[in-house]
């Protein structure tokens, strides 16, 4: 839909378009941008570097297994999701997301207590941790939900007749292996995919597993020789990759994506029988009791007596307090700039979001500091809180902008048109017509936003201002220093803060959406 | 309505906390565990009424620490006082232009080696870079870092990285100390001998304390502590024949442009004082007190009974850099 532009709007755009540039942008840049262009000096050598590329290609196998183990654990829980009743569906879903809501730092602690040397199960099992398998194998824990709600939300968008006429001539085996799994399979692959990106990024699982990843090389150069320069080198070598890797699947992907935001969510086959849903039942409490229970319980088994969880709250309540402004602050911030980006419908905006993220905490972070660390009102940002909420929107504004500008081109321009027909102008028209429709989506997108800020590390290592510090730099800290009984009950407390916050914004997101479905 | 409203001006309050003017106050970025420096610094604030606003380091766990940070903030910093657990890296911050010198009154007492011949940073509170063997496992105890090299010890050793804090600071000693040649043929033979390597000094303890390994090499708090946890480990200063044990002292530096600077020389001053050298050698990270004057517990090593490396710590930091993009690529697989 079309019309002219008036001044307001104009200046709104202008603005909304600084916004962003303050925000993400310039960081981005300041960090591979410094004045004496040492960044693009640091290149060749990295390029060079035989090293780094030895390390690129280990953070690749760990992800590669990462993705493999990942699929295998959540593909058939997202089929075997599909054949529960809708109640049963919604009730495992939100047990089976637990591993990816607790912050992943957490889970690696975890999974120490319950299957490493000393664990809970050491009279039975010890799982190697500290190499690349162990790694990867909790990083499949952690992130199975990824292909498991990708494979959920293609299976379901399979079209029922297809599996019945298949069931006429063959077994409900057959049709599932023939057809289901093969209709499902892009979506599966397009989880797979995510979860190999996410694991190539990924930090604090390798770091405390002791496993050399190419993110470790990026934090070495900082903290060992101080070169910010080849830092900020390694992050953008890091960022290519990404890019590479995000380009690939776009083009495998993208015909498929626009496929599966216009169909219609079907219900359950008809084919399952009693028998499949106990199956399927069982299969999902399984993975939840190995994937979320089992750790989480070998944490709250660290932490007894519960005077611990008490003392835990008692040294931390700042930082737990500090934690949950930032993260209250930085969902709502991010919620709303990706509202208001997603009217703009930016690929350019967008590409630097997803820049933002890939390229590596600390590497944002300097450009950050360089950034806002001036006189005058840049100042007043950057002593107080407000930097660590900037630091959040910076980092993960990527993923409510991405889900949100899908809701909104999932809205029939007709409504809209409607509207304006009736004289409605552009701002009553968004937030009285097009907010109200996308509430949902933005609950949602506000709890993710919220998992993502509470956990959120490398970045708050380098511009958390003094006398605030979050959490989960207090965590990471103990994790070195304290008593491991303190670790376990900072991270139980921890985890269930952030698990509360983030299911306020999915009661949300079921309210608002039967309130629209009635 | 009233309790929205005070909660959005409690957050608006928390935004702005940068400008509001506040009551007196000073900025400390520290590397020392916060579990030893955060009774000094409130003892400080109870004593002298200046607010301290803390800056603890992540330095083990391999995240970007507090160095990075003052480099970066350097054209505007937020940090009045950096405290380091270690002496490299200051001198580091002193050759970037990040500190600015402060001739202490009470840095007088401490030996000349133990400070910047400049006022730029004062020595106090050492550690020392011991041996620490399991007891179950090692009856006759190796007494030199070469212990690492020996094939008896195959896989059976451990060392944190030697990128990072105190174990950095002996690599570089022993560069200045060796020659880059020799210093690099010493650490390549360490990882052929299948010395583990791992995330840090606590982790060293933890592992030969379990009997993963025989011995490591860490510092003597965190041997102590497992001392005092009744593990079977004790520990030694190695190389009292030969080249003798490197001690690294706790150093505190006023940062160049200190938005406080009166408030942060007052808390400069207060830090080495006696009662804080006495304060932390009483600890269980046994802090060895370099002030002649202050009288430490017994079990408490005394500077003078150990034989310490003869090196300069200028001559080790100018060889910090070199050493660790040396070293990135020994162990970088």
């Amino acid at each position: 839909m079309t019309e002219r532009q008036g001044p307001g709007k104009v200046l709104f755009l202008v603005s909304l378009f600084g916004v962003f540039s303050v925000i993400v942008a310039a960081p981005l840049v300041a960090a591979f941008w410094p004045e004496d262009s040492s960044v693009w000096r640091a290149l060749p050598d990295l390029l060079s570097s035989w090293p780094a590329w030895r390390l690129m290609g280990g953070s690749l196998i760990m992800a590669l297994g990462a993705a493999l183990g990942a699929t295998l654990l959540g593909a058939p829980a997202g089929h075997a999701l599909r054949y529960l009743s809708p109640r049963t569906r919604r009730v495992f879903l939100a047990l089976l997301l637990l591993p990816i809501a607790a912050p992943s730092y957490v889970m690696a602690v975890a999974w120490i207590e319950l299957a490493g040397h000393g664990g809970l199960l050491r009279q039975w099992i010890e799982i190697p941790l500290y190499n690349r398998a162990g790694a990867a194998f909790v990083l499949s824990c952690v992130y199975f939900p990824i292909p498991l709600l990708a494979t959920l939300a293609a299976a379901q968008r399979i079209v029922p007749a297809l599996e019945e006429a298949a069931c006429l001539h063959a077994g409900a085996m057959r049709t599932f292996f023939r057809i289901t799994v093969p209709l499902a399979a892009p979506g599966t692959a397009a989880g797979a995919t995510c979860v190999l990106l996410l694991s190539l990024l990924s930090f604090s699982i390798p770091s405390l597993y002791q496993v050399p990843v190419y993110t470790s090389e990026i934090y070495e150069r900082f903290s060992a020789t101080h070169d910010a320069a080849g830092a900020a080198a390694a992050g953008g070598w890091l960022l290519a990759w990404i890019a590479l890797g995000g380009w690939l699947i776009k083009q495998r992907f993208q015909t498929y994506w626009s496929h599966l935001r216009h169909a219609p969510v079907f219900a359950g086959p008809k084919t399952a029988s009693a028998s499949i849903a106990r199956w399927s039942s069982a299969y999902c409490l399984v993975l939840f009791t190995i994937t979320a229970a089992l750790p989480l319980l070998a944490i709250l088994c660290r932490t007894l007596p519960l005077a611990s969880c008490a003392a835990a709250w008692n040294t931390a309540r700042g930082e737990i307090a500090c934690s949950l402004v930032v993260s209250l602050l930085t969902a709502s911030a991010g919620v709303v700039l990706a509202f208001l980006l997603g009217r703009m419908r930016s690929r350019l905006l967008l590409l630097v979001s997803a820049a933002a993220f890939c390229v590596s905490g600390p590497v944002l972070g300097v450009g950050l500091i360089r950034f806002w660390n001036h006189e005058g009102i840049r100042a007043t940002v950057y002593d107080g809180i407000a930097i660590l909420v900037i630091a959040g929107v910076a980092r993960f504004l990527v993923f409510p902008q991405i889900g949100i500008r899908s809701v909104f081109q999932q809205i029939p321009p007709c409504i809209e048109e409607a509207a304006a027909v009736h004289g409605v102008g552009s701002w009553r028209r968004t937030i009285h017509v097009v907010l109200p429709l996308m509430a949902p989506a933005l609950a949602l997108w506000w709890s993710l936003l919220f998992i993502l800020a509470w956990g959120e590390l490398d970045t708050a290592v380098l511009v958390a201002p003094p006398g605030w510090t979050p959490v989960s730099v207090r965590l990471f800290s103990l994790m070195h220093y304290g008593p491991s009984s303190m670790v376990a009950a900072l991270s139980l407390v921890s985890t269930l803060v952030a698990i509360t916050g983030a299911g306020g914004g999915f009661a949300a997101y079921h309210l608002l959406r039967r309130r629209i479905h009635g | 309505m009233s309790v929205r409203r005070a909660f959005f001006a409690g957050v608006l309050a928390s935004l702005l906390a940068g400008c509001l003017p506040g009551k007196s106050a000073v900025v400390v970025y520290t590397a020392l565990d916060e579990m030893y420096s955060r009774p000094i610094l409130d003892d400080f604030t109870a004593e002298t009424g200046i607010l301290t606003q803390t800056v603890y380091d992540t330095e083990a766990a391999k995240t970007t620490g507090l160095v990075t940070r003052l480099i970066e903030e350097k054209s505007r910093p937020r940090a009045d006082v950096f405290w380091n657990n270690e002496v490299a890296q200051t001198i580091v911050l002193k050759g970037k232009g990040v500190l600015q010198p402060y001739h202490s009154q009470a840095a007088k007492a401490f030996p000349e080696r133990f400070k910047d011949a400049d006022g730029y940073w004062t020595g106090f509170a050492a550690r020392g870079r011991v041996l620490i063997y399991n007891t179950d496992l090692v009856k006759e105890p190796p007494t030199t870092i070469q212990a690492f090299l020996d094939p008896q010890w195959a896989g059976k050793s451990a060392i944190a990285r030697p990128l990072f804090g105190t174990t950095a600071t002996e690599a570089s000693a022993l560069f200045a100390l060796w020659g880059e040649e020799e210093a690099v043929a010493f650490f390549k033979a360490i990882k052929d001998n299948r010395v583990a390597v791992l995330a840090g000094n606590a982790s060293v303890r933890d592992a030969v304390a379990r009997g993963d390994y025989a011995f490591g090499w860490t510092d003597t708090d965190d041997a102590n502590g497992a001392v005092e946890e009744g593990l079977p480990v004790k520990w030694l200063f190695p190389d009292q024949d030969g080249i003798g044990t490197l001690v690294i002292p706790n150093t505190v530096a006023l940062t160049a442009g200190a938005p406080h600077p009166e408030a942060a020389k007052k808390l400069i001053d207060y830090l080495l004082s006696p009662a804080v050298e006495a304060k932390l050698a009483r600890l269980r990270s046994l802090q060895i007190p370099l002030n002649p004057q202050v009288q430490a517990p017994d079990n408490v090593p005394k500077l003078s009974s150990v034989k310490t490396m003869d090196v300069s710590f200028e001559a080790a930091a100018a060889q910090m850099e070199r050493a660790m993009t040396l070293l990135r690529g020994v162990f970088s697989s």
